[in-house]
């Protein structure tokens, strides 16, 4: 009974989703005990994703803009990190601060034009800003290295201590998708997290309430073109080489599917949704019969995931569930005393 | 000196005057109201009033200062506010949500507070909540602090727009047909309800079609048509002025109305 109130103690204190968060990232993190080194990579990349996904949420679920070109930031923040090695010799650590500036000021130049439109302009201009990049990835070769791509990228090193190990790597990802999925729940639920929903849900009321909605455009902007940078510098330094053919259009079509089948606005569903995503392909490539028509059964799935999320079954499995999460909850507990 | 004072305020959008030459004051603790029939450009002084159009010309003095030049944050830090006459609810927030957007310009940190956990954003938090308990008894949905604003039914929800409005502390507040789509019971009780806001505001700004409502509670009435200012006076006043009921029932409709019909 005791052990009862205690934890639901800590569910309410937590909530559901964050708790639901954390024991995925415990389990997630004794992965590397069980596998080989070929599924890590997998898992690797999948956790990259996560940050990926949750800074394309914040945009999309929060702030109310869908970016199709966000692999564009992704891209900023990889190449800074690989070209302050390729011409400085920096490494991780101490190009991190720069891989925040670029990214920032890459996503304040979109923010800009990006305040002033709204719908189908929207998807014009993120794609072409992100086709805009590309190009300089491509063709600016002095900085770049052109269609070679940078190559050798070395491990990251923390203050002189080298992950050299996929494991060691691993972990480090954890530990930043926990930190910006903390960092991230700290803006949603301050005031400019608030703001930024009420602009999604109604800009017209939002600009009636004194909301300033450019600088809020600027700020979300700004905040997640910054994540996205920090995972783009992480799949520079894991999978150590880069060219431009990384950061297409495509990358950002699959991070907004990582963003919609875990659902707007629920960074514990990017959570999964990265897994799964990042996951499935490769599972596919590894059934034999289905090898050649992979691409083509990771779409139906797709197809039923967003049509489960929305399907009465879904929804009735979902009112389920949350249903008996409240009771778990409030079975020894009046309700909340609020201040 | 008057609340507000509107001098020779004209929009033209095109070819089209919406709002022609108007001029009009509002008195501190009275509920001025502006009628008119459909199109006649009451949502555009509001929307003018409010710093959602320039107009092209003509001024507006809240408290003996202009508003010219101020941007849509500006009129509401200074003390305007509004509703919408399509109800405009943050659909996915709570009901808590929505009053806390409605004082956000009143919660003293900013975005920079904002992303990391500290003393000042915690107590500004927590005040502002508090507060909350307050207008949310004014507006009487204390019940459901935590629903979704939009399942609530539809008179609370009109209820919750004006609770939004009056968190922002405004001077004057503009009320945009507020009892559109209710019954005559509910339409009884808002008129009482709307007066009681007299408390909280210096001075309320209706737009309205319903005439008992209009009637009831009105200290002065502003008839509008066609953009230009066809009269103004107390209720009573207006009721009985030739060219008002001209303008609601057409030519003729004097006899009808003298009639008693």
């Amino acid at each position: 009974m005791k052990n009862e109130n205690k934890f639901t103690e800590i569910v309410k204190r937590l909530g559901v989703r964050h708790l639901i968060f954390f024991v995925t990232m415990i389990v997630l993190a004794i992965v590397p005990l069980f596998v080989n080194s070929y599924v890590l990579k997998i898992f690797q990349s999948a956790a990259i994703n996560m940050i990926f996904g949750m800074s394309l949420n914040l945009l999309m679920g929060i702030g109310g803009t869908v970016s199709f070109g966000h692999a564009a930031f992704y891209g900023v923040g990889a190449y800074t990190t690989a070209c302050m090695w390729y011409h400085f010799g920096w490494n991780f650590t101490s190009a991190f601060p720069l891989v925040i500036l670029f990214s920032a000021i890459a996503g304040l130049l979109l923010a800009i034009p990006m305040s002033r439109v709204t719908g189908r302009y929207v998807t014009i201009i993120t794609l072409s800003y992100a086709e805009i990049l590309n190009l300089i990835m491509r063709n600016w070769t002095k900085v770049t290295n052109g269609v070679m791509g940078i190559l050798n990228i070395p491990n990251i090193k923390l203050f002189g201590f080298e992950l050299a190990y996929k494991d060691e790597q691993y972990w480090f990802i954890l530990v930043l998708v926990v930190v910006s999925y903390v960092m991230i729940n700290w803006l949603v639920n301050s005031k400019l997290g608030r703001n930024l929903q009420a602009m999604r849900d109604d800009s017209i009321a939002a600009e009636a309430m004194g909301i300033p909605l450019f600088s809020h455009k600027v700020i979300i902007f700004t905040i997640s073109a910054i994540f996205a940078g920090i995972a783009g510098a992480l799949y520079a330094h894991i999978y150590g080489y880069i060219d431009y053919t990384v950061f297409t259009s495509n990358l950002s079509f699959n991070c907004i599917s990582v963003v919609v089948v875990g659902g707007l606005g629920n960074f514990v569903g990017t959570i999964f949704g990265a897994l799964f995503l990042t996951i499935l392909p490769e599972m596919l490539r590894n059934v034999e019969f289905l090898f050649n028509y992979r691409m083509i059964v990771y779409g139906v799935i797709l197809v039923l995931v967003m049509w489960w999320n929305h399907s009465i079954p879904g929804a009735k499995i979902k009112a389920k569930l949350r249903s008996i999460f409240n009771k778990l909850i409030h079975r020894n507990v009046e309700s909340v005393e609020e201040v | 000196m008057s609340l507000l004072e509107v001098n020779n305020l004209t929009i033209a959008f095109g070819g089209l005057v919406a709002v022609d030459d108007l001029s009009f004051t509002m008195e501190r603790g009275q509920i001025t109201s502006l009628i008119g029939p459909n199109g006649a450009g009451k949502t555009t002084v509001i929307n003018m009033l409010t710093g959602f159009y320039t107009p092209d010309s003509g001024e507006v003095k809240l408290d003996g200062e202009l508003t010219k030049g101020w941007d849509t944050t500006q009129y509401v830090r200074k003390g305007f506010n509004r509703t919408f006459q399509n109800i405009r609810l943050f659909s996915n927030l709570t009901v808590e949500d929505n009053i806390l957007i409605g004082m956000q310009h009143r919660i003293p940190y900013g975005s920079f507070l904002s992303l990391f956990p500290n003393k000042v954003k915690n107590t500004c938090e927590r005040e502002a909540r508090e507060e909350v308990t307050e207008i949310l008894k004014k507006i009487g949905l204390e019940g459901h602090r935590y629903d979704k604003s939009t399942s609530l039914p539809y008179g609370m929800q009109r209820k919750l727009e004006i609770g939004r409005a009056l968190a922002s502390k405004p001077k004057v507040l503009l009320l945009d047909e507020p009892a559109a789509g209710m019954n005559p019971k509910e339409k009884v009780e808002l008129s009482e309800f709307i007066k009681s806001l007299l408390n909280d505001v210096d001075g309320i700004l209706l737009i309205e079609h319903d005439m008992k409502v209009i009637m009831s509670i009105s200290d002065k009435i502003i008839v509008l048509n066609h953009g230009a200012k066809i009269a103004e006076g107390k209720p009573e006043e207006i009721q009985r002025n030739p060219e008002v009921i001209e303008a609601y029932l057409g030519r003729g409709g004097k006899q009808h109305v003298d009639a008693g019909e």
